[in-house]
């Protein structure tokens, strides 16, 4: 693993504010979860015909935004494709441009969107002099102190509400305060002004339906509705995954998302978006709609055979499954695609030269215990793709140096073989393993000489008992019954 | 761009052609698998959630019988309710709350689109005054005088204590209304005041949105839902959790919604 990675891991565990924040709020978003399916049909029976609809879907990629960029059209929606993400970057500064007054940037405000993200929208509109409000309070919060997404749905899951209380107090100058709702109101103020005198307004797309050209945003508080009810501009940015054929996989999948994201039966508002104000007589909305269908290497990921981690419907319940995220959080991950389908997605999608090295490294970040794969509404294989990912290191795209810990040839793996194919030799690998660990550490082991000093770099093995199971079970076999000893021992 | 969208289109095709052997789906394969998709949350009481459109239920499984299953998603999702027997009583009932609690000013989706006639007239005589966002709309607004007049607008709106609207369905068991965007159905009404009251016929609701697709399907009215610019599909008041996942209300929308349910009509 990189020692960028590892320095990351490092100050993440040292940070024990962070690791008490991360284990609260995972594991309440788990629970939520858990609570969630127990009202609904079986979770593995939903789960399956989830993954079903998302990977008939996927087969019929190409004949779904045909059909989608049609009934959008008819609708008054401009479409555009883009290649990468400088195209739709470009695309949207282009836009921004046309709106432009008197030399006065159209005032533009956004709701949460990993693909603007991705497309590192908010670098290219700060690079084009055209300033930005995030809306999405996560966001808002993360705006004002220069600090990045740490959550696929609560992009400031890491922030404690006494950082965020601070930070109001310094830059929106409100009274001291630990009082959420009172934060929250003070946001509402705060963004309602700007909202309110809002241009251009940037969303992403939760999920966009073929038959109907429907635009879905799934949110809680709104914004992306007060924005599409005042901007005169709505530019809306989704990825070519982001297609569904009917409004049954998108009333479906809907509820999927937010059970699994958040534990409720449905948001708080699921926006359907089909065009601009369409008569003279409607009262509010924008004049021009325009859709943005991005690739970004997605194309190419189907092509590597990992199409399957493209029926991701972003609920981020993966996440909050994992014990790696769990203990680390988002950050460590390095780009806005965290925790184990980051790990998947990161490595395959394009990404800028210096981060290459890096993401290849992520697919080694995982325990591969499967909790995600557990979780996930769509039954996305993720230990399977992460696995993969590790045995066929070029299909990463920029992966051309080979993971340290993922090099083809281990000497230390055929040892490892070697010693667990006979009974003898293990006998004797785990006297040595305690001889050693004696040497080496009081709780965990951290270090192995070679051949085994790269894999243990990145790993602790807890310390061998002091005396092995086999010698306690053939004790106890001939003093008492066996199921004295079996449970906890 | 036609170029982007050929290049884009041919690379999926492409794609899809090698991965089909090379495995599209990982490991695991799901098959074909039911359509329709199972209902996510059946609702409790028997006989419904059956995907049946609502006019061909059987008789004696109509609307009363999920009502309660709707008022207690309501309830679950802080959205306030209350039942009232006919529209004339809603709009006794109503006008003089509303006068009770101090509420001087409303804005409505125009009276054509609200399920209690008179309703507005009667706020009226009370001295509420009533605003109906509709003209001159704020998107239209040529460039000079767009953003004076829009700030006008919008000032007087933004001190609106309260937005009465009315609903085109709802769902028992996830306790959403739907609103439609349209002439004298402005987004704002529901997104800008603190407060948002929905007036909503109990005709209009049905088990699950699952019913309500099946319901547009059989009626060949799928497309006739593409018709507003925006339906939105409403589950409680506008709440975030960002913040330590602790929820607070009223963010960019209503910190109350409250669902007033009218039998009889």
């Amino acid at each position: 693993m990189s020692r960028l990675f590892h320095r990351q891991v490092a100050a993440a565990l040292a940070d024990a504010q962070l690791r008490s924040t991360l284990h609260r709020s995972t594991r309440r978003l788990h629970q939520w979860r858990a609570e969630a399916y127990q009202e609904t049909t079986d979770f593995s029976q939903l789960q399956a015909a989830a993954g079903n609809a998302r990977q008939q879907a996927l087969a019929k990629l190409p004949e779904l935004l045909e059909q989608l960029e049609t009934q959008a059209r008819a609708n008054g929606v401009h479409v555009f494709w883009a290649k990468d993400a400088s195209a739709a970057t470009a695309h949207v500064v282009d836009l921004a441009r046309q709106m432009e007054r008197h030399g006065r940037p159209p005032r533009i405000v956004k709701a949460r969107s990993a693909t603007c993200d991705e497309i590192g929208l908010d670098g290219a509109l700060t690079a084009a002099s055209l300033p930005y409000t995030d809306t999405q309070i996560g966001d808002y919060i993360l705006q004002l102190s220069d600090d990045a997404p740490s959550h696929r749905v609560f992009p400031a899951l890491h922030r404690r509400k006494e950082d965020v209380g601070a930070l109001f107090q310094q830059k929106l100058d409100m009274p001291e305060t630990l009082n959420i709702q009172a934060m929250a109101g003070m946001a509402r103020f705060k963004l309602r002004r700007t909202i309110l005198h809002a241009d251009l307004a940037i969303t992403g797309v939760s999920f966009a339906v073929a038959e109907t050209g429907t635009l879905a945003v799934v949110s809680d508080t709104g914004n992306d509705r007060l924005m599409n009810a005042v901007a005169s501009v709505h530019v809306l940015l989704m990825g070519i995954d982001k297609v569904v054929p009917t409004l049954d996989d998108l009333v479906f999948l809907a509820q999927m998302l937010t059970r699994s994201a958040e534990g409720a039966a449905a948001p708080s508002y699921l926006n359907l978006y089909h065009g601009p104000s369409s008569t003279p007589t409607d009262p509010d909305g924008p004049r021009e709609m325009h859709l943005i269908v991005l690739d970004n290497g997605r194309s190419e990921l189907l092509r590597q055979g990992f199409g399957q981690s493209l029926a991701c419907i972003h609920c981020g319940a993966c996440l909050n499954a994992c014990p790696i995220y769990r203990e680390v959080g988002g950050h460590v991950y390095g780009s806005h695609y965290g925790g184990p389908i980051g790990a998947i997605l990161m490595p395959l999608l394009p990404t800028p030269a210096p981060q290459m090295g890096f993401f290849s490294d992520l697919p080694y970040a995982s325990t591969l215990c499967g909790a995600c794969a557990e979780v996930c509404p769509v039954g996305i294989d993720i230990p399977g793709l992460l696995l993969k990912l590790r045995n066929e290191p070029d299909a990463s795209n920029h992966a051309r140096r080979t993971p340290i810990s993922g090099r083809k040839r281990i000497p230390g793996r055929h040892l490892f073989r070697w010693v667990m194919n006979s009974p003898r030799r293990y006998r004797l690998g785990g006297r040595l393993l305690r001889a050693a660990a004696r040497v080496w550490g009081r709780e965990r082991i951290r270090r192995l000489p070679p051949p085994f000093r790269d894999w243990a770099s990145g790993r602790d093995l807890p310390v061998p008992a002091a005396r092995p199971f086999r010698d306690r079970w053939t004790e106890a076999r001939t003093t008492r019954s066996p199921q004295g000893v079996m449970p906890n021992d | 761009m036609t170029e982007s969208r050929r290049n884009i289109l041919n690379s999926i095709a492409n794609a899809l052609s090698v991965a089909d052997q090379v495995d599209l789906s990982g490991r695991r394969s799901f098959g074909v698998g039911p359509r329709p998709y199972p209902v996510v949350a059946p609702p409790s009481a028997p006989g419904i959630g059956t995907g049946m459109p609502n006019e061909d239920a059987p008789a004696g499984i109509g609307p009363s019988r999920w009502q309660a299953e709707f008022l207690a998603a309501l309830e679950r999702q802080s959205t306030s309710s209350e039942v009232v027997e006919s529209p004339v009583l809603a709009r006794l009932k109503l006008a003089g709350q509303f006068k009770e609690e101090g509420v001087t000013k409303v804005m409505a989706w125009t009276a054509e689109h609200l399920p209690v006639p008179g309703i507005l007239e009667s706020l009226k005589v009370l001295g509420i005054e009533v605003i109906n966002p509709t003209t001159p709309l704020l998107s239209e607004a040529g460039s000079e005088s767009r953003g004076e007049m829009r700030r006008l607008i919008l000032a007087e709106l933004e001190g609106v204590d309260l937005g009465l609207t009315g609903a085109d369905f709802a769902f028992a068991n996830t306790g959403t209304v739907v609103l439609g965007s349209g002439p004298g159905r402005s987004r704002l009404v529901s997104q800008l005041a603190r407060r948002h009251v929905v007036l909503l016929p109990v005709s209009r609701l049905m088990p699950t949105p699952e019913d309500w697709l099946a319901s547009l399907r059989h009626t060949g009215s799928l497309l006739v839902l593409t018709q507003p610019a925006n339906v939105a599909l409403v589950s409680g008041p506008s709440r975030t959790i960002d913040i330590e996942l602790s929820p607070a209300l009223g963010v960019h929308g209503p910190r109350l919604l409250h669902v007033v349910l009218i039998d009889n009509i």
